[in-house]
């Protein structure tokens, strides 16, 4: 007795794009060879300011979403959030990473962003 | 065993016996039982290094796995885990038998299908973003959604201009369609899950890996259950004809090996088992396998 393995789909074209698309991100190990290490940490360490800047995002919108800011709050808030952002664009730029690159997977808990 | 000599593993299994039938390893290498107590772990002798990942290599690894599952339970290993020698195989099964024996017994007669869906959904979010622009244009420049307008604060003109407040403005749109679009991807999983559930015993869903890529599914069958399961994609197809599918399996239930207790024991631990944990990884590696046989 053997498994009678399938593999079907109506589009394997698209399906090979959306997996490919799908693998971008931070890979499981930090490329630490001689030539790329400053990238790699980089890349590692971007990653999770980018975490923590998309959560204060988040926390934002929600508080925007409740209504409750006064204006100097919202004019606050947009100022940091815009900073924030200018700088991790710098950051990205410097060490030459795109936005798809600064993700991780966490296996079972899926991606990080 | 010879100097230098490493040990190739493919799985764990319910059974201390040999190996009954010839069956052909990794670059042809002969396949053995490392028997601990009532369960064994299934090894070949790997001369030298492994090598590079290819399909060949990664085809003969599944395929082992697939014979032992004819007539044994089976924890699959994940591709390409070496152990430095036939103590620490041992070792390492010490450290968790009672993980892996619980596994086997939960996973016996069990084998593990994958689902994949496509939803257009570029085309969705651009649709949302053309229906927020237009709900919420006449109210104010920041929005509302479905009707309920936001309540910013009165700005008297002094922070109209304001980049930040602009900033602000355009991350709030973007969450608000974000949110949305999850709230519609949630809707849809849940009506072609509920199909899947019926027939199945377990599941791993992951949703929105990309935009358009709604739904990369695992689901845990009973063996005898395998047609019906065919049926339930079948009839799911036929109804939710919109969507693009990717129907795949048997599989060994690569995705369904839960060692949690393990993990969290050898974070307690100090030294080799966390070290064995890491090296050993039962994850799934068929969705690489999938994708080079696609």
């Amino acid at each position: 007795m053997t498994m009678n393995r399938t593999v079907e789909t109506d589009a394997p074209e698209t399906f090979i794009d959306e997996i490919n698309q799908s693998r971008t991100g931070l890979g499981k190990k930090i490329d630490a060879n001689p030539e790329d290490v400053e990238k790699g940490l980089a890349k590692l360490v971007l990653t999770l300011i980018e975490l923590i800047r998309k959560l204060m995002e988040k926390q934002a919108m929600r508080r925007v979403e409740g209504g409750s800011l006064t204006d100097e709050e919202i004019e606050r808030i947009g100022e940091t959030l815009m900073k924030l952002e200018d700088k991790m664009q710098e950051l990205k730029e410097v060490f030459g990473l795109e936005d798809e690159e600064l993700n991780l997977n966490l296996g079972p808990l899926g991606d990080l962003m | 065993m010879s100097r230098g000599m490493k040990i190739y593993i493919y799985g764990i299994i319910d059974s201390n016996n040999g190996i009954g039938e010839s069956v052909c390893g990794l670059k042809g290498a002969g396949v053995y039982n490392i028997p601990y107590r009532d369960i064994g772990v299934v090894a070949s002798d790997l001369n030298g290094q492994i090598g590079d990942i290819t399909q060949d290599s990664a085809v003969e690894h599944e395929r082992v796995v697939e014979k032992l599952m004819i007539n044994c339970a089976v924890l699959p290993v994940k591709f390409r885990t070496v152990f430095a020698s036939r103590e620490n195989v041992l070792s390492m099964m010490k450290d968790y038998y009672s993980d892996f024996r619980a596994n086997l017994d939960r996973l016996r007669d069990k084998v593990e299908f994958g689902i994949k869906i496509i939803w257009p959904g570029e085309a969705i979010k651009a649709r949302l973003d053309i229906d927020y622009n237009k709900n919420n244009a006449s109210v104010n420049p920041a929005g509302s959604v479905k009707g309920q307008a936001i309540d910013w604060p009165d700005l008297d003109g002094r922070l109209a201009d304001s980049p930040a407040k602009r900033f602000l403005m355009n991350a709030f749109k973007n969450y608000k369609i974000d949110k949305e679009f999850k709230e519609k991807a949630d809707g849809c999983i849940a009506v072609v899950d509920h199909l899947f559930s019926r027939v199945a015993v377990d599941k791993k869903l992951e949703k929105l890996r990309t935009d358009n890529l709604l739904l990369n599914a695992a689901y845990l069958v009973d063996r005898n259950k395998q047609h019906d399961f065919r049926e339930a994609f079948e009839h799911t197809r036929s109804v939710h004809c919109g969507l693009k599918y990717l129907f795949s399996g048997p599989w060994p239930p690569y995705n369904f090996v839960d060692l949690r207790g393990s993990l969290i024991r050898s974070g307690m631990a100090v030294g080799q088992g966390a070290r064995v944990i890491k090296r050993l990884s039962l994850k799934a590696c068929h969705k690489v396998m999938r994708y080079d046989n696609e």
